[in-house]
């Protein structure tokens, strides 16, 4: 009986030490106060002006990443990015051994719909296959809304050896499996915010195609509705090359998608030609 | 008049009020390129304070003569268009965020040089220089 107590204390200690390490959510965004998508792959939010609080301002690198929840969906992710942990090698180790919630693949027009996601990119802290750091982001949302600021704040750092607070909170809506996006917050430490400051909310979308939230099923939009155009997609399987991931970016889009902030549920919102 | 610009893959110049990008060896080479004279605003000082003979001022495009270089980072240039016969233009080779882009017709000017470097934290900057 002792030891089954014991082995009880032991497992609530080991319970709360998890629950300390974690970043806590103390972000007060809701899908509710974020604007729809409106062609623009991100949008502002509290202009500009992230969320940390003074007790986070450190120049001291570390990364925290939340415990998957009961659905195995990603939690916030947060570091303070200094040179001392970003990569010094280019990324060798796949992602496939990872299968972030919602992960339904498909192909449309020989394009995939999904990548695996860094919530905080590998150029930043060289963190790669750890399901607690991946969503299934479509290629827009991956390249076209996270990059430019991972890039951003991964070539200052470089160029400055400041560090950077970085803070990405992937936003679900009920019990959806595939995020409707993330809220990416950067200041940087030492110049008090003069080199990087933002706080933007990135959609999870891809222009022609419907996703369903809840599952991360998808369908091409002109065979889900006959009577729109057929569309283009973007986005790239999996990529890592951030060059080619830039020279993605510069690709035209023809469609607005359905809303995410709505729970996709059949039908979603009126398209609109951009 | 002669202006230095550094633009993103979507001739993106600024966000948020803040320059793209910086780098310290294109911080060399514009001193080096322009070490008569360079006018600047006040919010390049802190990265070209090594200049030797650096014109800070509100108004920089204004006060430049002629034959004078401006560091024109997140300044718009549309307007002074007709006064710029120069045109030094620094490609990241990078996509960031923009909320302010380069403003100016290239059209309007004639390529005549285009070098690749390598800078301190990006892999591939290109050099270009415009005239009329």
């Amino acid at each position: 009986m002792k030891t089954k107590t014991k082995l009880l204390a032991l497992l609530l200690v080991l319970v709360l030490t998890l629950c300390a390490c974690a970043p806590q959510p103390t972000t007060p965004i809701t899908l509710d106060n974020i604007p729809e998508y409106d062609k623009s792959p991100y949008v502002i939010i509290n202009d500009n002006v992230p969320f940390f609080e003074e007790s986070d301002y450190t120049t001291t690198s570390y990364e925290k990443y939340s415990p998957l929840d009961s659905r195995g969906r990603c939690g916030v992710a947060i570091a303070c990015i200094g040179k001392d942990i970003m990569p010094t090698e280019e990324r060798e180790e796949s992602l496939s051994s990872v299968t972030p919630s919602g992960w339904k693949q498909e192909n449309y027009d020989g394009t995939y719909l999904y990548h695996r996601c860094h919530l905080i990119g590998f150029q930043l802290t060289g963190e790669n296959a750890n399901k607690h750091n991946l969503i299934t982001g479509t290629g827009y949302f991956n390249i076209k809304g996270m990059l430019p600021f991972e890039n951003q704040v991964a070539d200052y750092i470089k160029d400055t050896g400041n560090h950077v607070l970085y803070r990405v909170t992937p936003i679900f809506e009920g019990n959806n499996l595939v995020a409707s996006g993330v809220l990416m917050e950067a200041y940087s430490v030492e110049d008090a915010g003069a080199g990087i400051t933002f706080c933007v909310y990135v959609y999870n979308v891809q222009p022609g195609i419907f996703i369903h939230y809840l599952t991360g099923d998808s369908s091409n939009i002109s065979a889900t509705f006959p009577d729109e155009d057929k569309d283009t997609t973007d986005g790239d399987k999996d990529s890592t090359d951030t060059d080619k991931n830039d020279a993605l970016l510069n690709e035209e889009k023809l469609y607005v998608i359905n809303d995410p902030r709505k729970n996709s549920i059949f039908p979603p919102a009126p398209m609109r030609r951009t | 008049m002669k202006v230095i610009i550094c633009v993103d893959n979507e001739m993106g110049i600024a966000f948020n009020h803040r320059r793209q990008s910086r780098d310290r060896i294109l911080i060399e080479d514009v001193i080096k390129m322009t070490e008569k004279a360079l006018f600047c605003a006040p919010y390049s000082k802190t990265l070209l304070e090594e200049h030797p003979h650096l014109i800070v001022s509100e108004t920089p495009l204004d006060d430049a003569m002629e034959e004078n270089y401006v560091f024109a980072e997140m300044l718009s240039l549309s307007a002074y268009a007709e006064k710029i016969d120069t045109l030094v233009l620094y490609r990241w080779n990078r996509t960031y965020p923009s909320d302010k882009t380069f403003d100016l017709d290239l059209s309007h000017f004639t390529l005549i040089s285009s070098e690749n470097f390598v800078g301190y934290s990006h892999e591939k900057i290109t050099k270009e220089v415009y005239v009329k």
